[in-house]
């Protein structure tokens, strides 16, 4: 069994005895995995890397702490949706209702806080546990359990969870939460200036970065993706592991869903239509594989605060934002170009 | 990265409104001489819910204009319909020391967090078809698409156009539900017969085509009328006139395809949404507003002008429109103040 891990090197294990008073010299594997962890962040971290750069000189409002942190909050629900699409692309599916459960969830949520009179901390982990229930038992057990195709069971559940979602709305309308005291201030919320979404996403980003990393389940999942019947032949419950990853999207998008209600004071069925396409442009420009195995969170750190920063740069520049969706395609085609190229060449140094 | 739903469905709305404005540039600073004798210089900032729809283009070509002859600046930001982005383009204004804002909001109840944060830097805000208790603006401009599409079903009725069937928009905003309600008032007082309705998601002509082309199938030449909600729908919906179905065909917006058709005889009459004159008054209300003046009334209403064979030779481009000089007259009517325009 393989497993492609793309992540930067691990802490260093051994060191030559005959160079102790030297820097260590890192060995071969070392570096093999150093330069791999290069070659796969190279493509979105050094455009990111020149964009941050000319807009830096270009725009001066670009740099403002004020703008750094608003392109961060306005960025944390992609990015919590996008550490939970990661898992699901790690192993080789794909999640396209994303953007039906933060619909439904959204609505959910506010009904829950208006209707129901539930207070918004019980209401949150009310909605994230039926939003997991929703993606193990409907996703998960469809695609896991019965083996249909994900694309065609995701593109279905999509309909379903934003028109349930509509349903929901206030004769078609959002419902406002801004009466909500409790709401309100955790809108604002903020450590040390620092918006308390974003602390939740980099948190959320943490735990998925830790989970992939560091546990079995983790390697699980790049076991699954990079090749099943190896992983299944080793013991894995590759049906298991499958279903589980849509529990995790799905609960990161109630996380997300109930992140915008708070964030707009409000809970409205437009907030997250179709962003499900802009969720895996993301994931897919930090390096991760569409046909799962490869791929890591860091990756998907740098493809959110790309499309983050081009969003803002673009906008601040006064460039049509039809610009930034050009930019953003022709980067994701070269990232996948460039991963392309690296395989080729991994296969031809092997022979 | 924008998906087409999102853009499509925006697009609706932003049509549906009539009444935001909307700008080629996303965020462009335009203008910087210096303001004239007695009035204090202009620092818009127009955030818009979709920029790309020609209704809301003439607004922000119009507003840029007419803020930069009087030395001011325009910062436009474009939310392409995504409530998240619109709540951040306007933190973002604020934070660019914008002194007034112009807001063509998604909607109205999630932007009330950075509503309450110009309000607390004292920026006025001029709101474009906000919901009435939705707090506490400068002015809030209500465009009369009730008594608009009230009016279409009335006018389908006396000129024999019915039984009617209509093509209305996604129920899920408050424009498009009024236009729904409007249309649907005015056909019961004209006591006018709507055999069959269909709810455009996709927003496209494609879809608006599929759904006359339903009507063609199932009702053939007993539908004497149609109701086009916005221009989309009137365009796809006269693709399939002909043969034994040829149904009188009214729509709102009045964009320039729009006018077209009525020249042409495709449509029968078309309500316009007067962008060119709504954006001048935004501008005027806005140097009231950084003035310390007093806005004419909280609620100022647009009335929606029919464009039939009549009149259509009086339809102005707007790019003329735009650059006639700045003339912003209100009147009352009912208890109601009305921007006083001769515009179509």
């Amino acid at each position: 069994m393989t497993v492609h891990h793309t992540d930067a090197p691990r802490s260093h294990q051994a060191s030559d005895p005959g160079e102790n008073n030297r820097l260590p010299r890192p060995t071969g594997k070392q570096l093999a995995r150093l330069r791999q962890a290069i070659a796969s962040y190279a493509g979105v971290g050094s455009v990111l890397l020149l964009l941050v750069v000319v807009l830096r000189v270009t725009q001066p409002y670009f740099g403002t702490m004020s703008n750094l942190l608003l392109v961060l909050e306005t960025n944390a629900v992609l990015l919590v949706l996008a550490v939970g699409m990661t898992f699901v692309l790690l192993t080789g599916g794909v999640d396209l209702s994303v953007g039906g459960t933060v619909v439904l969830t959204t609505m959910l949520f506010g009904r829950l806080v208006t209707d129901a009179g539930l207070s918004p901390w019980l209401a949150v982990p009310v909605v994230v546990v039926l939003g997991t229930a929703l993606g193990l038992l409907v996703n998960g057990g469809l695609i896991a359990g019965l083996g249909l195709n994900f694309f065609v069971v995701t593109i279905g559940t999509s309909y379903v969870f934003t028109n349930l979602g509509k349903l929901l709305t206030d004769r078609g309308n959002t419902i406002s939460l801004y009466g909500d005291e409790t709401i309100r201030r955790m809108g604002e919320a903020s450590v040390f200036g620092v918006p308390a979404q974003v602390l939740v996403a980099l948190g959320v980003f943490l735990v998925g970065t830790l989970v992939l990393r560091y546990t079995g389940y983790g390697r699980m999942i790049y076991a699954v993706g990079g090749n099943p019947e190896a992983a299944r032949l080793a013991g894995i419950n590759v049906s298991a592991v499958r279903a589980s990853v849509y529990a995790i999207t799905a609960a990161m998008s109630a996380v997300a869903g109930v992140m915008l209600s708070i964030r707009l004071s409000a809970a409205s069925p437009s907030a997250a239509v179709g962003i499900e396409l802009t969720v895996a442009a993301a994931v897919l420009l930090g390096g991760t594989s569409f046909m799962g195995g490869v791929g890591t969170m860091l990756g998907t750190l740098l493809g959110t605060l790309f499309l983050g920063v081009l969003d803002n740069g673009l906008g601040s520049a006064g460039i049509s934002p039809f610009w930034e969706g050009v930019a953003t395609g022709v980067v994701l085609v070269l990232a996948v170009l460039a991963d392309l190229l690296r395989k080729r060449r991994s296969r031809t140094t092997t022979t | 990265m924008r998906t087409s739903r999102r853009t499509l469905l925006a697009i609706g709305l932003a049509l549906a409104a009539g009444a935001a404005g909307c700008a080629a540039e996303p965020v462009s600073p335009s203008g910087t001489a210096s303001s004239g004798a007695g009035a204090k210089k202009l620092i818009v900032g127009y955030s818009v819910a979709i920029a790309r729809e020609p209704t809301f283009e003439a607004m922000i070509k119009t507003v840029e204009k007419h803020v930069k002859d009087r030395g001011g600046e325009v910062y436009v930001a474009d939310a392409n319909f995504n409530p998240n982005q619109q709540l951040s383009d306007i933190d973002s204004l604020i934070q660019r020391g914008v002194n007034v804002l112009l807001v063509a909001p998604i909607d109205t109840n999630g932007l009330q967090p950075a509503f309450q944060r110009a309000r607390d830097k004292k920026i006025p805000i001029i709101v474009q078809e906000g919901k009435s208790n939705s707090g506490e603006y400068f002015v809030n401009l209500v465009t009369d698409n009730f008594e608009a599409s009230q009016a279409a079903a009335k006018y389908l009725a006396e000129n024999g156009g019915g039984p009617a069937v209509a093509i209305q928009g996604e129920q899920i905003a408050d424009l498009l539900i009024t236009r729904k309600q409007g249309f649907d008032d005015g056909a019961k007082a004209a006591g006018m017969q709507v055999l069959d309705t269909k709810f455009m998601t996709q927003n496209t002509d494609a879809e608006a085509r599929g759904f006359a082309e339903q009507f063609k199938q199932r009702h053939g030449g007993s539908v004497h009328g149609l109701f086009a909600w916005n221009t989309l729908a009137a365009v796809g919906a006269v693709s399939a006139l002909g043969g034994s179905f040829n149904p009188k065909v009214v729509s709102l917006n009045a964009n320039p395809v729009e006018v077209e058709f009525v020249k042409g005889g495709k449509l029968l009459a078309t309500w316009s949404v007067v962008p060119v004159a709504y954006a001048k008054m935004m501008v005027q209300l806005a140097q009231q507003a950084v003035d310390g003046q007093p806005a004419p009334a909280k609620e100022i209403h647009v009335t929606m002008p029919r464009i039939d064979k009549s009149n259509v030779d009086k339809w102005v481009p707007w790019d003329q429109q735009i650059a006639q000089p700045l003339d912003v007259k209100f009147e009352t009517r009912d208890g109601k103040t009305y921007l006083k325009t001769d515009a179509l």
